[in-house]
């Protein structure tokens, strides 16, 4: 496995020298963004042709991340229609504008995960799971609409990814992410305040 | 449905899609989605009408009926429809047309909180719909209609797995529940509660009886202490001095006295006992319900849930709901009939004292509701808090050997310390508010005591009240502003039984998923014939595991079931034991389908010897003899022989009497495995199952094993699970699985001559065998 931290220009090295559309790279089966294009089908299906004497291309795509939540932005596996591995890319960014969009696009939407921008209320609904440990009703605005979630309870449907940082998935498997909850407003401070660990 | 809440179906005029409501013409398809194509919230519907798929788009959001922005309505199921939606508002915009011609296949592609409807055409898949992971079995419903409208097949969709919803409060239930957590008749769940209490309702009438007894015994004492004041501050002896004057009345009212708190004392230590025995016998009757349910639920219903919480029903819930019975319930009715008999007993003796007395009782209420929530909120985080330390402890302890293997003991350490300095932070500000609530409590009711002194006080100086009473009305204080001021948490403690009951009830009123024919058959011995046509299943409906397989075995045929982990062999064993009901095709033993036969009969046919052999615990003989606890002891005997096992049982320091399971003898894997081939052989059923049989075990054991199964198969239908393809040596015909489908059956050489994909695997298993150093098949 590659350390984050190593430079990316290692893949970039590989380009002359593997004829396959992967960059061995210690075992890691690296993608060489210089040569690897992502277009959309008629369909609208993700497609990737890697440049080079091969020339493959691939008729159907699914994109995945391997740091979903720790580096979302990096390290995104292809894999083909029939689920076999094409390659990970180490550095979407390192791709052309057009691919690197598409790419961010599908990532997306495969990882829906709206982000909180403001906490509305958080409701008690005690006719479920009694006085004691009522379901939370999280009534939130999201960056893709609002959103209402079904917490059960706190311990097993929010994860503190770091200090401010929240993933909330609801009981049928809904997420939202606060980012950063001291960038929210003063009252859905309040609200987070009275119910996590702020 | 709710009234409340206008749902679009109403927007264009057609009723919700209920059964009987659902009109016989129009769309074989609707459905509706809550995401847009880029992601966002918003309404989608996919309707399949005059030979196309038609996607449409409407303006705006689902009104939140239910959780979050899903669309909630009811799937119906009629004349060749499948209705998942109300039907799109006429301004909705047609964003997207496929011919039903050009649609192959339709599939459900899960993503992370979201899920796409896919559907497969020549020129490649289609996205018609996103939807949030709320509707992913809608989707799924939507993808296998689709399909079979392409085909132009009927629908063959079993009306089971149509999302319900709570008729009361219209709120989709979750699967496998027949139960809205949200509507349950609290009434209802604690006549329920009673009902079990009813085979004991001699003993409740006497120990309610004895509770009003003692519950006015409990009030007199302060009484009594008001009649000895003024006997001696004023020679007033009570009831006109027939108990005597001076001391002698004084030794009778004191005599009384302690009569009075002997007799308290007797009649709470009998109710505690009657309480206690008819609470725990009907947790006890409830819990073997309890217990019966559980073991009655489909496999499905435990993939679903977790083992941990079902086994926290089992236990934790039901001793709530004991503890609610044998001390809440009792409790609660003493404290009130006690404050009863108090406030009648004040009013009787000054009706404007007593009215001072219960002053500040709506303060103490209303000071309680106040506190409670935010005293709930910490003793939750308290709670999480507390749940989080324990997950470190477990953690750490059960993984010990890795924790000590990679050297990571101070590690541990610090991940217990950081997590037990937060929970130390949350102690002390969850017990500050404890420590800050209780003395206002105690000051508020306090309050009432220094009314009580002056006004009773101003009284008696004006000498319109006797001393006495002054004395009887701070002794009532005491035993009235004890209920009260628990009152709200009472309504908590009974909130918390109740949910615990729901919980319990909830497992009791699970379908079983594979429900018994009303009309089951019985067949008697089977022959072992099995057909299986068109088999296709998957655990989640929108995952298919199992694509359509079809298969004939003849009685007494053994077939090696061969295939890539994730081929769908085990699923398909789990469909043949009826472990699961298949979504379409059928399989048939003898001709009959499965589903038509008795459960019991079957499995009593059916013998399993799994790669992981589960020994109960108790003896080496008894887990023999687990499916037929009559066999002699000869006969077990047998089996073991037949199984390779009586030598090394024989070995044993106990023999057949050595323990085995949890706390028993360690048993090697090759001996567990040839006990459990013992067990199958003495259950001896028409249709063996053998999964990963011998995995895991050196040579000699494994042929120790190869002879005993080879001996077990002899006239018994066979299927057998392999990694190890020599293991299938002595199958009769080889059937190969790839994402659940059939794409070879042969022998061994026919197969292998052909050169396809069981060839391949052969050859794969020899290259590792080589490199292993092992013998691989044929070799």
């Amino acid at each position: 496995m590659l350390e984050a931290g190593e430079p990316r220009d290692r893949t970039a090295a590989g380009v002359s020298a593997a004829a396959g559309p992967l960059a061995e790279d210690d075992g890691m089966a690296l993608l060489d963004p210089a040569r690897l294009s992502l277009r959309r089908g008629p369909t609208g299906v993700l497609r990737a042709t890697v440049a080079g004497p091969a020339g493959l291309s691939y008729l159907q795509l699914a994109v995945y991340r391997a740091f979903p939540l720790s580096e979302p932005g990096r390290w995104v596996t292809l894999l083909d229609g029939e689920g076999r591995e094409i390659g990970t890319i180490a550095d979407p960014a390192a791709l052309d504008a057009e691919s690197g969009r598409l790419l961010a696009e599908e990532c997306d939407l495969r990882y829906l995960t709206p982000h909180v921008v403001e906490v509305v209320e958080v409701r008690e609904d005690t006719t479920e799971g009694g006085g004691w440990s009522p379901t939370l009703i999280w009534v939130l605005e999201t960056d893709r609409g609002p959103l209402r979630l079904r917490l059960p309870n706190l311990v097993d449907h929010v994860r503190a990814l770091g200090t401010h940082r929240y993933l909330i998935q609801d009981r049928e498997g809904r997420r939202a992410e606060i980012v950063d909850a001291t960038a929210l407003p003063a009252a859905s401070r309040a609200w987070l305040r009275r119910y996590l660990w702020l | 449905m709710t009234t409340d809440q206008p749902r679009p179906s109403a927007e264009s005029g057609q009723t919700g899609a209920l059964p009987d409501a659902i009109p016989s013409a129009g769309p074989p398809l609707c459905v509706a989605s809550d995401l847009t194509e880029d992601g966002r919230g918003g309404r989608r519907w996919l309707v399949v009408a005059d030979g196309e798929a038609r996607v449409l788009a409407a303006a705006g959001l689902w009104p939140a009926t239910g959780p979050g922005l899903g669309v909630d309505a009811e799937g119906a199921l009629a004349g060749g429809r499948l209705v998942l939606a109300p039907p799109p508002p006429p301004d909705a915009e047609v964003t997207r047309r496929l011919p039903l011609g050009e649609v192959t296949g339709a599939r459900v592609e899960p993503f992370v909180g979201s899920g796409a409807l896919l559907a497969e055409t020549r020129r490649g898949p289609v996205t018609l719909l996103r939807g949030s992971a709320a509707l992913a079995a809608d989707l799924g419903l939507a993808a296998r209609a689709l399909a079979s409208l392409a085909k132009g097949e009927p629908l063959e969709i079993d009306p089971r797995d149509l999302p319900r919803h709570c008729p009361r409060c219209g709120r989709r239930l979750p699967a496998n529940t027949r139960v809205c957590s949200s509507c349950v008749n609290r009434g209802a769940v604690l006549r329920r509660i009673l009902r079990y209490a009813h085979p004991y309702r001699f003993q409740l009438g006497m120990a309610m009886a004895v509770t009003v007894i003692g519950s006015f015994v409990s009030v007199l004492p302060p009484k009594l202490s008001g009649w000895i004041t003024d006997g001696l501050v004023y020679g007033d002896w009570p009831l006109h001095g027939r108990l005597g004057h001076g001391l002698a009345g004084l030794a009778s009212l004191v005599t009384l006295l302690l009569a009075v708190s002997l007799l308290g004392i007797l009649l709470q230590v009998w109710r505690g006992r009657v309480a206690n025995r008819v609470g725990s016998q009907v947790m006890g009757d409830l819990r073997t319900t309890l217990w019966r349910g559980v073991q009655n639920l489909s496999l499905s219903y435990f993939d679903k849930a977790q083992l941990g919480e079902i086994m926290n029903r089992v236990s934790v819930d039901t001793a709530r709901m004991q503890e609610f019975l044998t001390d809440g319930a009792p409790y609660f009715i003493s404290e009130m009939l006690q404050l009863a008999f108090a406030v009648v007993l004040m009013f009787s003796m000054s009706w404007r004292l007593a009215l001072v007395a219960i002053l500040p009782g709506p303060l103490m209420i209303g000071t309680s509701y106040v506190c409670w929530p935010l005293i709930r909120r910490y003793d939750r985080r308290l709670w999480g808090m507390m749940a989080r330390l324990n997950v470190v402890v477990n953690d750490a302890l059960s993984g010990i050997r890795v924790v000590k293997a990679f050297g990571q003991e101070p590690r541990e350490i610090d991940r217990f310390g950081a997590v037990s300095d937060r929970l130390v932070q949350q102690n002390i500000v969850t017990n500050n508010i404890w420590v800050t609530v209780f003395p206002i409590f105690g000051f508020v009711s306090g309050l009432g005591n220094i009314l009580i002194w002056y006004v009773g006080g101003a009284l008696v100086l004006h000498r319109t009240m006797q001393m006495g009473n002054l004395v009887a009305f701070t002794g009532f204080m005491g035993l009235l502003l004890g209920p009260l001021q628990w009152i709200s948490n009472l309504v908590n403690w009974m909130t918390r039984a109740i949910t615990s009951a729901e919980r319990v009830f909830e497992v009791m009123d699970t379908d079983p998923d594979v429900a018994e024919a009303e009309d089951a058959l019985s067949i008697g011995r089977i022959e072992g014939r099995i057909r299986v046509r068109n088999l296709q299943f998957g655990y989640a409906p929108h995952l298919p595991v199992i694509r359509g397989i079809d298969l004939e075995v003849e009685p007494g045929e053994m077939i090696g079931l061969v295939g890539q982990s994730g081929a769908g062999k085990s699923t398909l064993i789990n469909l043949l034991c009826r472990l699961y009901d298949p979504d379409q095709g059928e399989i048939t033993v003898d001709g009959h389908d499965l589903r038509r036969l008795r459960q019991d009969e079957l499995r009593s046919q059916f013998g399993v010897v799994l790669q992981d052999s589960f020994l109960f615990d108790g003896s080496i003989a008894e887990n023999i003899a687990y499916a037929r606890p009559d066999a002699t002891r000869e006969e077990i005997m047998r089996a073991a022989r037949i199984a390779n096992a009586h030598v090394f049982i024989v070995k044993q320091p106990d023999g057949y009497d050595t323990m085995v399971g949890e706390r028993g003898a360690r048993l090697s894997g090759g001996e567990r495995q040839r006990i459990a081939i013992a067990r199958a052989i003495l259950h001896d059923p028409r249709i063996l199952i053998l999964d990963e049989a011998t995995a895991s075990v050196d040579t000699q054991t494994e042929r120790a094993i190869q002879e005993a199964i080879a001996r077990l198969v002899r006239g018994r239908t066979t299927f057998a699970i392999a990694h190890r393809l020599s293991t299938l040596r002595g199958a009769h015909r080889l059937v190969v699985l790839d994402k659940g489908r059939v794409v070879e059956t042969g022998t061994h050489d026919e197969l292998m001559a052909r050169g396809g994909r069981y060839a391949e695997l052969v050859n794969a298993q020899r290259e590792n065998a080589r490199m292993a150093g092992e013998v691989g098949i044929g070799a």
